[in-house]
């Protein structure tokens, strides 16, 4: 980290600084249970690694879209001489009253989604709508981590990423540098457990049995990181 | 006679008032530095360093001058209707850290949030020595 922060107070180049300002926002313990989550999610498919590829670059995407859309509207605001005070602050307000409930859901929906008859747009034995279920998933799931800024994060994009965007030509492009950075950390972790977990349950000969379990643990760490966050927010 | 002792009363209420508002003025007139720490629920790590350090350097640094005024440290919580209102006034959306010189009616507004995410949690000593130096100056009026 105090490489990084060092690396970040010489850098020039604002590639480079957008760059090391997501890998400080993913690798900052401030949204780390939001990222164990992510990494929960992304590699709990044990028996298709290329399903845990999938998932990590849709979430990756997801970031990119929330960054760089929100980036844009901000660099307008910006560049139009207005404050976009509202918008932080409604953000910030708004997205850390979300998250809790939010993922107490996604946990439940998770763990009962085989148990429910739930519509068929959930529900789809067939291996290929599952993916697609978790790969939409992992896109949502990027798009809603993004957007709840944690006090660090809030001040590294809408304090530094932002206005360093709307000071410099191709300003637009700093916030998909900036998200695709802050997935990184999140992809890389997710796919060394994720390649762990399947030579482990290659040498005891059963994988299927792990990614039941996993399924269920994955469901229940939602529900707690949720329940962590009604709690922070509510109590 | 009931009129001389009406214009008496309006002369005195008048004076009671005006004394009043000087004192206001006179008080307000007074100089201080306040360092304003602001959180909201989320507290994470940086942020409680932020909050420890800054309040160790006040402590520690500036303690006669909290006992006689001229520094004034708050914590203030975004979330309550009154720190919303006060976040407001600074545009903070997140944990921050002001150090604001007050002079009567005069504000000189300092951020000082990105040197204290910059430093605080890895660079401790050097967060703590920039936030002193800060306030030296503007108590000397720099």
């Amino acid at each position: 980290m105090e490489l990084l922060q060092t690396l970040l107070e010489s850098s020039s180049t604002p590639i480079i600084t957008a760059f090391l300002l997501g890998l400080i926002t993913a690798m900052s313990p401030c949204p780390l249970a939001t990222n164990i989550a992510a990494i929960g999610f992304i590699g709990r498919d044990i028996e298709n690694r290329k399903r845990v590829f999938f998932n990590g670059i849709l979430y990756t995407l997801g970031r990119v879209v929330a960054y760089t859309l929100l980036g844009i509207i901000l660099i307008v605001i910006i560049k139009g001489g207005s404050s976009f005070f509202g918008l932080q602050k409604f953000i910030g307000k708004y997205g850390e009253m979300i998250i809790g409930p939010a993922l107490l859901l996604i946990g439940i929906l998770m763990l009962f989604s085989n148990k429910l008859r739930l519509p068929s747009f959930v529900l789809k034995s067939d291996g290929e709508n599952v993916a697609k279920r978790g790969s939409w998933g992992a896109f949502l799931l990027g798009i809603l981590f993004s957007l709840t800024f944690c006090p660090s994060s809030g001040i590294f994009y809408f304090g530094m990423l932002i206005p360093l965007s709307a000071s410099v030509t191709m300003g637009y492009l700093l916030p998909i540098i900036f998200a695709i950075a802050t997935a990184l950390p999140v992809l890389v972790v997710a796919w060394i457990l994720a390649f762990s977990a399947e030579q482990i349950g290659k040498v005891y000969g059963q994988i299927q049995k792990i990614q039941k379990y996993l399924n269920i643990i994955i469901s229940l760490l939602f529900m707690l990181i949720g329940i962590y966050y009604c709690i922070t927010i509510y109590l | 006679m009931k009129q001389k002792a009406l214009k008496l009363i309006v002369f005195i209420v008048a004076l009671l008032s005006m004394s009043t508002v000087y004192a206001q003025t006179t008080s307000s007139n007074k100089e201080l530095v306040e360092v304003i720490y602001f959180h909201g629920k989320k507290r994470c790590v940086t942020c409680n360093a932020i909050e420890k350090l800054s309040q160790e350097v006040v402590n520690e640094q500036f303690s006669s001058q909290v006992a006689d005024g001229t520094v004034v440290f708050k914590i203030v919580d975004i979330t309550t209707k009154d720190g919303e209102a006060l976040a407001d006034h600074f545009e903070v959306a997140w944990s921050s850290l002001f150090v604001n010189k007050i002079e009567g009616r005069k504000e000189q507004v300092n951020d000082m949030t990105k040197f204290a995410f910059a430093n605080a949690l890895n660079k401790p000593e050097e967060f703590k020595k920039g936030l002193t130096e800060k306030i030296n100056g503007l108590l000397n009026g720099k």
